[in-house]
């Protein structure tokens, strides 16, 4: 199960306490049950099911998180090196905390050794993007509208300077990596993901209508394919 | 003539600077060196957010002290380039072409 689909469960199901019904999958079991009652993962043979980590409150504790994190996946060695994994990282738990005022924030990342990709996530409980636009006093007429802007740089905090995190974030995961990039935030999501050579790489919004769909917080979710070679970040910052 | 004092950065905060924060912190720690002069050491320092370089070239020039950085990484060194000559912010995302589905 992949962190996007399991960050937003957890957290769903660590806030409502609904009891539940494990999979028959042991390893996916004993990752979910660590989630919701936040302890460590006991190890367990079989896929590679990685732990969902709890962000820190403190945001001084935050770097030594991340990077015991790192380690686990090898620095980035296939994911385009430690500066550009540290980078992608850290802008998206930089922006949980300086936006999305959350109780509970986690990151995740899965490597998939078949489709030979890594898919890595953050999600918060936060109050979404068009929702940090707000308290700033900028209002957006929607979700998507919302996450569009935010990706095209516009930032809560207002000065022309910020507001490049995530960005850069975009560009470099999908015109760089050629990996894609999914963001859901309250009642939209955009997905943009790179093509093969020669085509147009695609953007799709959606709108979740339903109260049922909505998701209570952001997700900024990755997927970029293995690759030997480093990314120069400059050329995407 | 007494040298500048030298602050070190990883032992200071991290090996990855993230934070904007954490640069507000490690500013805090340089306006408190007595002198009008620190050398801000960036041996160890493996990784960078813009984020972080932002905040640091912010209060580097509001700082009334004279800093200069030694053992600058390539990772640092390029993104303070980038954040004190921040380009235009061309559309990632093209909003008027945007197909959007409703669920």
């Amino acid at each position: 199960m992949c962190p996007t689909i399991l960050m937003p469960l957890v957290d769903f199901l660590r806030r409502t306490e609904v009891p539940w019904i494990p999979p028959n999958d042991g390893a996916l079991s004993e990752c979910i049950s660590a989630a919701v009652q936040e302890r460590p993962r006991i190890a367990h043979g079989g896929p590679t099911y990685t732990q969902v980590v709890k962000l820190p409150k403190d945001y001084q504790g935050l770097a030594g998180s991340l990077a015991d994190f790192s380690r686990r996946h090898d620095w980035g060695s296939e994911y385009g090196g430690r500066n550009a994994l540290m980078y992608l990282i850290g802008e998206l738990v930089h922006n949980v905390y300086d936006h999305s005022d959350s109780s509970n924030s986690y990151l995740m990342a899965h490597r998939d050794d078949w489709g030979k990709d890594v898919e890595l996530a953050v999600f918060d409980d936060g109050v979404t993007m068009a929702g940090s636009l707000r308290k700033s006093g900028i209002v957006v007429e929607d979700d998507v509208l919302a996450i569009a802007m935010a990706m095209n740089g516009l930032s809560s905090k207002g000065e022309g300077r910020r507001g490049y995190g995530l960005r850069s974030n975009v560009r470099m995961c999908v015109q760089g990596l050629r990996g894609s990039v999914l963001a859901v935030s309250g009642g939209g999501a955009i997905e943009f993901c790179a093509f093969e050579e020669g085509r147009d790489d695609v953007q799709e919004g959606y709108e979740l209508n339903d109260n049922v769909y909505r998701l209570a917080g952001t997700l900024a979710s990755v997927r970029i394919p293995f690759q030997k070679k480093g990314v120069n970040i400059y050329d995407f910052a | 003539m007494t040298s500048p004092e030298r602050v070190h950065v990883k032992t200071i905060l991290f090996e990855d600077l993230i934070m904007r924060l954490s640069a507000a912190d490690l500013f805090e720690v340089i306006e408190r060196v007595p002198g009008d002069a620190v050398e801000v050491d960036f041996e160890g320092v493996k990784s960078c957010t813009r984020s972080f370089a932002d905040e640091y070239y912010m209060r580097k020039l509001r700082s009334a002290k004279a800093v200069r950085e030694v053992n600058m990484p390539t990772c640092v060194h390029q993104l303070l380039m980038a954040v004190a000559h921040p380009g235009k912010k061309d559309q990632v995302i093209d909003i008027e072409k945007l197909k959007i589905t409703v669920v």
